[in-house]
């Protein structure tokens, strides 16, 4: 029999099927016997599982996709720590006022002690210091320098009048202005005058809110680079798993089976990310606040660097998943639609 | 009262039509019965893989109706495509094997997307793979296989998942003779046991052999419909 023969013969139906490939088949579908499915709760666990597989599956995308999101936090996070220690220092030093009250010549040396000592005790009031007439002619000289011999000959008829500064605590500046607190110590009898530097005050609060809008401003442009930098990193992952996705599509995979995972990886790359780049900038807190421990500058002592208040960082971390997932969600895009 | 329809898939006045403008079928209609094993015969470019594509959505007809269990394949969307896919086995031209993934999971993939259980699908794809003789290959990556291997992992996946219809496009062209012999026994074996097969071949010697209903492609029009090739 020549081979054409042969092929003839093994085509032929309905003869008993030879070769590879009998058997198993006709057994597997006549039985038509359903297949155990998972089911529920154990559908999610399978995604879950899957989401960890797409991470794992390309390691160096998914560690440049976590390395974006870290860096990119760890940008807006430590934005975010400046704008809020700056903020704060900016509020202290604002709300820290100090006035001056000037008292009377006439007053007697009795009645200074009793006002300053009601100072002392006022829970408005952090600290007081008084300046007598003599050391009030002391520091002018000192201001003069070589000028000084002009105020020779003053000491007999000081015409400085002795005074008390007041530094308020910057707390109580919610319920009560500067000016109330200024005018209730000018009706006090032995208060001739009181100074404060409420236009330094002002200046400051103005500097303030310039400064919370230009980062809130910064802020918002930051997170939509980031946002953008973010997306496209995962775009270019998803590229290259596009033919993947289209063989799932082909073979009967639903959008969600397809999404899911991806959606899940992109969770999972944000936390991640988002954790390093917060744990970057506590870090960076923590070896700053040791390296300026104590340090002054022009004789203030800095103060130590707070941390994000819990809601900024859970927000951050928020964000990271946000980024991550919802990134994953719409890169798929073109892809999916097989 | 009229007797209901036999076909199981219809074609009516089907046009695809490429941009810009080329057309790839021509005012195709076909009508399949269930169980039928067919043919698609041409030369390369008469249209063979587009009127298989049209039958499981992967491209919709830019004119005219593809009918198949009475739905019309080109206006469907989301979920009735995936479903549709899920109960059609397509052997591609190009495998589209998933090359991040083992033979095994590869096979066993078709199963993964309708929820079976992992050992339950491992074990069907292992059986489905010793039948074809791949058993020594299920840890391989695709990339690592031959042509022909290739070719037997895609048929596996197609038929895994017991198919109502099977779609296979030009199945045996990087196999050696008795692979071919092997490949087919096995489409008509599944043809047996109740699945539509439409095979799209330009080897007419084979067609010829089988002996089989084949519709024969010219530039996009149909220009024949026999039912046994050998008469």
């Amino acid at each position: 029999m020549n081979d054409e023969g042969k092929r003839s013969q093994l085509f032929a139906v309905p003869e008993p099927p030879v070769g590879m490939g009998t058997g198993f088949l006709s057994d597997y579908w006549s039985s038509r016997e359903p297949l155990p499915t998972i089911r529920g709760i154990e559908i999610w666990w399978y995604y879950i599982q899957r989401g960890v597989q797409t991470v794992l599956a390309l390691p160096m995308s998914s560690i440049i996709t976590v390395m974006t999101i870290a860096v990119s936090l760890f940008l807006l996070a430590g934005f975010l720590l400046i704008l809020q220690n700056v903020g704060q220092l900016l509020n202290e030093a604002g709300n820290a006022l100090s006035m001056t009250a000037y008292i009377k010549a006439e007053a007697s040396e009795k009645d200074v002690t009793n006002f300053i000592r009601e100072l002392e005790t006022n829970s408005k009031v952090r600290s007081v210091s008084y300046t007598s007439k003599a050391q009030a002619l002391e520091t002018f000289r000192k201001d003069l320098g070589t000028h000084s011999s002009l105020l020779d000959g003053l000491e007999q008829n000081n015409p400085l009048p002795a005074s008390v500064d007041v530094t308020l605590r910057p707390e109580i500046m919610a319920n009560i202005s500067p000016e109330e607190i200024a005018s209730q110590l000018r009706r006090v009898a032995v208060v001739e005058d009181v100074v404060f530097g409420s236009e330094w005050a002002d200046k400051m609060a103005g500097v303030v809110r310039i400064f919370r809008a230009f980062g809130l401003l910064t802020l918002l442009i930051a997170m939509a680079i980031i946002v953008f930098l973010i997306s496209n990193t995962i775009k270019l992952v998803i590229y290259a798993r596009r033919e993947e996705i289209t063989i799932m599509k082909l073979v009967g995979a639903s959008d969600g089976f397809v999404k899911i995972p991806f959606m899940i990886g992109g969770l999972i790359q944000g936390l991640i990310g988002s954790a390093i780049g917060l744990s970057l900038v506590k870090l960076g807190a923590l070896a700053l606040n040791y390296q300026l421990q104590g340090s002054q500058v022009l004789g203030v002592t800095i103060p130590s660097i707070a941390f994000l208040h819990w809601w900024a960082a859970a927000g951050l971390v928020i964000l990271g998943l946000a980024v991550g997932a919802i990134g994953s969600f719409f890169a798929l895009g073109k892809f999916i639609n097989v | 009262m009229p007797e209901p329809s036999r076909e199981w898939i219809s074609l009516y006045h089907v046009d695809k039509v490429y941009p810009p403008n080329q057309n790839a079928l021509r005012n195709i209609d076909v009508k399949i019965q269930r169980g039928e094993f067919i043919f698609i015969a041409g030369a390369s470019g008469a249209g063979k893989s587009t009127l298989l594509k049209l039958l499981f959505a992967e491209e919709r007809a830019t004119r005219g109706q593809v009918i198949l269990l009475g739905r019309n394949v080109s206006s469907i969307a989301g979920e009735q495509v995936s479903g549709l896919r899920r109960s059609t086995g397509v052997i591609f031209q190009d495998y589209k094997l998933i090359h991040t993934r083992s033979v095994l999971d590869n096979v066993a993939f078709t199963l993964e997307v309708i929820g079976v259980r992992k050992r339950e699908r491992h074990k069907l794809a292992y059986q489905m793979l010793n039948a074809l003789g791949l058993k020594d290959r299920v840890d391989s990556l695709p990339m690592t296989l031959s042509g022909g291997e290739q070719q037997r992992v895609a048929i596996a996946r197609a038929l895994i998942n017991r198919p109502q219809l099977i779609l296979a496009d030009e199945p045996t062209g990087n196999l050696d003779p008795d692979m071919t012999v092997a490949v087919f026994n096995l489409l008509l074996e599944a043809n047996r046991c109740g699945a539509t097969v439409i095979v799209a071949s330009h080897n007419l010697s084979l067609i010829e052999e089988i002996n089989k209903r084949t519709l024969v492609l010219d530039r996009g029009r149909l220009i024949g419909d026999f039912s046994h090739p050998r008469g």
